[in-house]
């Protein structure tokens, strides 16, 4: 056995005769990680599965708004002013709104086969006195009839649910035939809520932007894809900032950790003087405080790691919108996008175990010139 | 001479508490060669501890050197003195055992950074054990052992990795006489094993036996060779 692997050893068993002190270790890591982690995967998390989701959407949005705030659109003349457009491809009106049903808040968007999907997954086609609904409004659903209050009531038959995996942007949502939908938004006949349009290059997006407003006869605003992600991220950011509250006592945590390993006591400094005296170089108290320190410490925050990507990135959780986001109306299920977990890992653990690491080296590269009898409790002379 | 261990002009001064220095050790100059034991007696306070303890390079000398095996060594940097100190064998006065190790683990402790089986630095340490007569103690802990066993033990932790020098701090003090003589054994079988050896001590028992080769009286810090 190489003398790395023999102090190695050695440390392993060292730890092993101190299990109160290993076990204390142990848990505050795993703990950190776990505190940490959570939050900032969350957030990726639901960042990644907005962006994803939200990217089969409409190029641009256009709302007309007056004085009182958005107004209906006049479908076809808007439709052919902004068809107009060097660059617009395609325009579809659609018919959307923020209802009641039962004591929650659901959007009712109308939709036909025509009308292409509000979002990625959303194959379907309601006919008149169906809705199709996420999983939260569907909760609303009494003996399978969902009851509806806009600018008029509405009870229609629920049909089918969406797919769980969009929740994240479609638990509240009811998709009606767009008669349905006009009539219970209050909608009059021939209008809409908004345009969505689908662009040529969407690089271009943002360019067209002063085309599409100068076609319309009344002010327009204009919502770009990027802006409506960015809308999404920062929600989640400002929710994430609360969440992040949970990071304070994690830091200082670990500070008290970093602070507790980096401070050498007199019988460790007298320990590491005795073992000098014995032949040990700073090299190899060195390694002995990494094998002993640092195997504890990859064990407990792997498995911190592997609890919060369990915590947040199993398919169909429950706890984060109940915990963090209190979503209105029930808690939808959230099938959450993995893609960048490793690298805010990989933050994480950098976050918790480089001043750990450092705590652990501190006091040994501290009195590595120091002469074993010189070194406080190695002074044996006097 | 190539061999062995000298020094020249060796000079220690120490804070006495008072805020001032006090001269431990004064223009020490002596030759400790290999396979010989050499004996320094005194008086308590004459400074036997800190020559065995800027002979081990425990502490640098404010003047003169240690020259080992032809080598500086009280001027070489910590670090390259640690490494030194591997073929260094040190029993300190008081023994300095770990008290969460067992006595076996403490006698082990300087065979570990040399690497190898554990079952061998385990049988190596068990050898050095037997030698001191206290092999039947290697699993009590440092804590239950008495003083006389705990002494051997250190000395056990001393010699255990065969070393060119040895340094021994009054090895007998808490002995009996059986102790005694197991030490005198134990040094020496170093001295077959040509290793440089320095003891300390006012112990007649050692003082007055033919254990010694060289003998030398430490007086108000001045080392005195005795015929």
């Amino acid at each position: 056995m190489t003398a790395w692997k023999s102090l190695a050893a050695w440390a392993m068993r060292d730890q092993l005769r101190r299990p109160g002190a290993l076990l204390l270790t142990a848990v505050a890591l795993f703990s950190l990680v776990v505190v940490a982690g959570v939050p900032m995967l969350l957030a990726r998390a639901m960042a990644a599965t907005a962006a994803r989701v939200l990217k089969a959407g409409p190029d641009l949005v256009v709302r007309r708004v007056g004085a009182a705030g958005w107004m209906p659109i006049p479908a076809s003349p808007a439709v052919s002013a902004v068809s107009g457009v060097p660059g617009v491809i395609r325009v579809q009106a659609r018919i959307w709104g923020v209802v009641r049903c039962a004591d929650r808040p659901v959007t009712v968007m109308g939709v036909r086969a025509d009308n292409g999907r509000p979002y990625s997954g959303l194959f379907v086609s309601p006919r008149t006195g169906e809705a199709v609904a996420g999983s939260v409004a569907a909760q609303c659903a009494s003996g399978g009839t969902l009851s509806l209050t806009g600018a008029q009531s509405l009870s229609v038959r629920l049909a089918a649910t969406l797919d769980v995996t969009e929740d994240v942007v479609a638990a509240d949502l009811v998709l009606l035939h767009p008669e349905d939908a006009r009539r219970l938004l209050g909608l009059p006949e021939g209008s809409v809520s908004d345009l969505a349009l689908t662009v040529f290059h969407e690089g271009e997006a943002q360019a067209l932007i002063p085309d599409i407003i100068e076609a319309f006869p009344w002010p327009a605003s204009v919502t770009t894809r990027q802006q409506t992600v960015e809308r999404y991220t920062a929600g989640f950011a400002h929710r994430g900032g609360f969440v992040a509250l949970m990071l304070v006592p994690a830091l200082l945590a670990l500070s008290l950790l970093v602070a507790g390993a980096a401070r050498p006591s007199q019988k460790w400094e007298s320990e590491a003087a005795l073992l000098k005296a014995l032949g040990w170089t700073t090299g190899d108290i060195v390694v002995v405080q990494v094998a002993g320190g640092g195997v504890v410490a990859l064990v407990a925050t792997g498995a911190g790691a592997l609890l919060s990507c369990l915590l947040v990135l199993t398919p169909g959780i429950h706890w984060p919108a109940e915990l963090f986001f209190a979503w209105p109306g029930g808690t939808p299920a959230l099938y959450l996008d993995a893609s960048g977990a490793v690298w805010t890992l990989l933050q994480v653990l950098c976050f918790v175990l480089i001043p750990y690491t450092g705590a652990l080296l501190w006091p040994v590269l501290r009195t590595a010139k120091t002469p074993a009898g010189h070194m406080a409790g190695g002074d044996w002379t006097l | 001479m190539k061999k062995g261990l000298r020094c020249e002009d060796m000079g220690l001064e120490l804070p006495d508490g008072r805020g001032h220095e006090r001269m431990v050790l004064r223009n020490v100059t002596a030759v400790f060669p290999p396979g010989r034991i050499a004996l320094v007696a005194g008086d308590t306070g004459a400074g036997k501890t800190s020559l065995i303890h800027v002979l081990a390079c425990l502490i640098r000398p404010t003047q003169g050197r240690v020259i080992a095996d032809d080598r500086p060594v009280s001027a070489w940097t910590s670090p390259h003195q640690d490494r030194w100190r591997r073929g260094v064998g040190i029993a300190f006065q008081h023994p300095r055992l770990l008290e969460r190790l067992t006595a076996l683990e403490n006698v082990m402790l300087p065979l570990v950074p040399f690497g190898g089986r554990p079952d061998d630095l385990r049988q190596r340490a068990v050898e050095s054990m037997e030698r001191l007569g206290i092999a039947h103690l290697r699993s009590d802990t440092a804590l239950a052992l008495s003083g006389g066993e705990a002494q051997r033990t250190a000395l056990a932790r001393a010699l255990v990795a065969s070393p060119r020098f040895v340094f021994a701090d009054e090895p007998t003090s808490h002995q009996d006489s059986d102790g005694a003589d197991l030490v005198k054994k134990a040094l020496g079988a170093c001295r077959r094993e040509h290793a440089v050896v320095v003891v300390t001590t006012h112990d007649s028992r050692l003082l007055d036996s033919t254990l010694p080769d060289n003998r030398y009286r430490l007086v108000s810090g001045r080392l005195e060779a005795l015929p």
